[in-house]
């Protein structure tokens, strides 16, 4: 989410930035008696008088005010998943996490290597990791424990089994 | 990028976010007659006399907008900031003389003595300024690798090897381990 939160403000700085500096080169214009220069603001100011709070297009903006305030809140307060995880410590003043999509890739790795998977993918969150594993196999159930063996065994290995849940499911897929 | 500034900008972002929604919720709120008649003017006549009429006004307008701008800059320089430093100062008596580290060859350092290790694909290391100096290392596995044993390496004798160079032995080092980078065997031997 930083990457997305680091564009909008990015954006909505620049949209400051030039606004502002946009409306001080008017302000000035309009006290020396010139024209506007890109701003129409005698045209604006008369539509502003014209209109009420009851009008269809004042409602309209409203509604859009509303709108792109909730999302920007969204933005702003979302967790969203996290980038990488932290594993337990081992060593003072070392912080060693994992890479949330490295921690996929490799369980989705690991699930593959269990005999009779075909394709594996993995997705991490906070607290579990849903492994969904496909088969050509007719009973699927049977890869259930050695897929959820290799998972847990690579978690192991990252240090994870204490911070991650793995959910495993494993479905039939006709080879064709 | 800085983490720090994540913070600002989901701050910021909040405040934004709340002003719109208050501002759109209260003018809603009016057209449909919550604080009396609904029918009022967007720009009351009464407004439009007073910005006329004070020579003022609209001056302390520009000098709001020329703030505004300037915030705007502030933000938007933000974006571009770095918590990365290029030079380490380890200067203990200038009577002795200066000592200057180039963090780039630190880096180079320790990216070597990690990618020499069985089952590391590629590293990436960088000196940070964090409430105090640290060291960012970024570290891409093979699919093979031997996830506990690399990290032992690291831990064991990365991390010991860079607090001894720059003789700081609590030197706070942050290692990301980035699994699955690559199939490949990886480059290093040990």
């Amino acid at each position: 989410m930083s990457i997305v939160n680091r564009v909008i403000a990015t954006v909505l700085a620049l949209a400051l930035l030039f606004g502002g500096l946009l409306a001080v080169v008017e302000i000035v214009l309009a006290a020396l008696g010139r024209p506007y220069w890109l701003v129409p603001h005698p045209m604006w100011s008369t539509w502003l008088g014209e209109q009420s709070f009851t009008g269809g297009v004042v409602r309209a903006i409203l509604i859009g005010l509303i709108i792109i305030g909730l999302l920007l809140l969204v933005v702003a307060l979302r967790r969203g998943k996290p980038g990488s995880l932290t594993l337990p410590g081992r060593t003072d003043g070392v912080r060693v996490t994992a890479s949330r999509r490295g921690i996929e890739r490799s369980l989705s790795t690991a699930a593959r290597r269990a005999d009779g998977v075909k394709t594996a993918s993995a997705k991490a969150g906070r607290r579990t990791v849903r492994v969904k594993a496909a088969t050509a196999m007719r009973s699927p159930q049977e890869l259930q424990q050695p897929v959820t063996a290799a998972v847990t065994e690579r978690l192991d290995e990252l240090g994870l089994s204490d911070v991650l849940r793995p959910r495993v499911t494993v479905s039939g897929k006709s080879s064709r | 990028m800085s983490s720090r500034v994540n913070g600002v900008n989901r701050t910021i972002l909040a405040l934004l976010g709340l002003l719109l929604l208050a501002a759109g919720g209260l003018g809603l709120a009016l057209g449909f007659g919550a604080f009396g008649d609904g029918d009022q003017p967007v720009l009351p006549q009464p407004v439009r006399d007073f910005a006329r009429n004070q020579p003022w006004f609209w001056w302390a307008v520009a000098t709001v907008c020329l703030l505004l701008a300037l915030l705007g800059l502030r933000w938007l320089l933000a974006q571009l900031r770095t918590d990365r430093i290029g030079r380490l100062e380890l200067t203990t008596d200038d009577r002795d003389g200066l000592t200057t580290v180039h963090t780039s060859a630190l880096a180079d350092a320790m990216e070597a003595e990690a990618e020499s290790l069985r089952g590391v694909a590629g590293a990436s290391a960088h000196v940070l300024d964090r409430g105090g100096r640290r060291v960012a290392l970024a570290v891409d596995l093979t699919d093979y690798a031997d996830i506990a044993e690399v990290r032992q390496a690291l831990e064991d004798r990365l991390v010991s090897n860079m607090r001894q160079a720059l003789d700081d032995p609590q030197l706070p080092i942050d290692i990301e381990l980035r699994p699955g980078r690559t199939r490949s065997g990886g480059r290093g031997l040990l």
